[in-house]
């Protein structure tokens, strides 16, 4: 019988568990520089980092809502998944401890997100306002979304920004 | 209010119900450094800032979105050119 499996029903139903188990660790560190959010596993993950020295990517295949408390500053941007056109799953983006973002945001397609929200957040782009004479772009889309609204009650700095597609309002209605 | 206080450079193009002049309004006192706040809305088009032209027909679309973009390249440009030079 060597060579045949031979697992009992019970021992193969406990090696699927493990699977799945493997399947939700998260793949990120808060050392990783270029870290790519998939999953909410890997959100707690970041959420205990405080701040990270690099970018958030935002996985092409992350799906649901993007929550991420505990993170003040960004050092560099908070992105969409390079080489991908869009990120069509998410459906929320909450921020609600973070202040800082050195360099900028870039997510464009963001095709099923109803909320946006960073309510602490005080600059975006000093990085290159400081050092650099070329400004970074800070670019949101959500064309064929629902309506989006967008709040940044303690924003004070942003470098250059750009948001389109289905925009409802920006900032505190007067 | 909002706090906000100094921008380089702001494009709002929405194809919702946007008020741009409630926009402007509240941001009417922001220090747009190098260019403006330009926005673009089925509701209305305004402008306000150094460099803004605001030619468009109102609808929010990606060609006006292009145009812009290009604008704002050339900017580029000029300040690569700046710096370099």
């Amino acid at each position: 019988m060597r060579g045949k499996n031979i697992m009992s029903p019970e021992r193969r139903r406990s090696t699927d568990y493990r699977v799945v188990v493997a399947m939700s660790l998260s793949s990120v560190s808060c050392a990783d520089y270029n870290p790519v959010v998939r999953n909410s596993a890997d959100l707690d993950t970041l959420s205990a980092c405080g701040t990270m020295e690099g970018n958030i990517a935002i996985g092409q295949d992350f799906s649901g809502s993007f929550h991420l408390p505990g993170v003040s500053l960004i050092g560099n941007t908070l992105y969409g998944e390079p080489g991908f056109d869009s990120i069509d799953s998410i459906t929320e983006i909450s921020m609600p401890d973070l202040q800082f973002i050195v360099e900028g945001i870039n997510l464009v397609g963001l095709s099923k997100v109803h909320s946006f929200s960073m309510p602490k957040l005080q600059s975006i782009g000093a990085g290159r306002q400081l050092h650099n004479p070329s400004p970074e772009l800070t670019r949101i889309t959500n064309f064929g979304g629902p309506v989006l609204d967008f709040s940044f009650p303690e924003l004070e700095s942003v470098s250059m920004t750009w948001f389109a597609g289905n925009i409802g309002k920006y900032a505190k209605p007067i | 209010m909002p706090k906000l206080k100094t921008a380089r450079f702001m494009y709002i193009n929405s194809t919702a119900e946007f008020d741009c002049s409630a926009l402007i309004e509240q941001l009417k006192d922001v220090d747009f450094r190098d260019g403006s706040l330009e926005c673009h809305s089925n509701a209305n088009i305004s402008d306000k800032g150094n460099n803004s032209e605001g030619e468009d027909s109102g609808a929010a679309d990606d060609s006006s979105f292009l145009a812009s973009l290009g604008k704002l390249a050339s900017q580029f440009v000029l300040e690569a050119r700046r710096f370099v030079f």
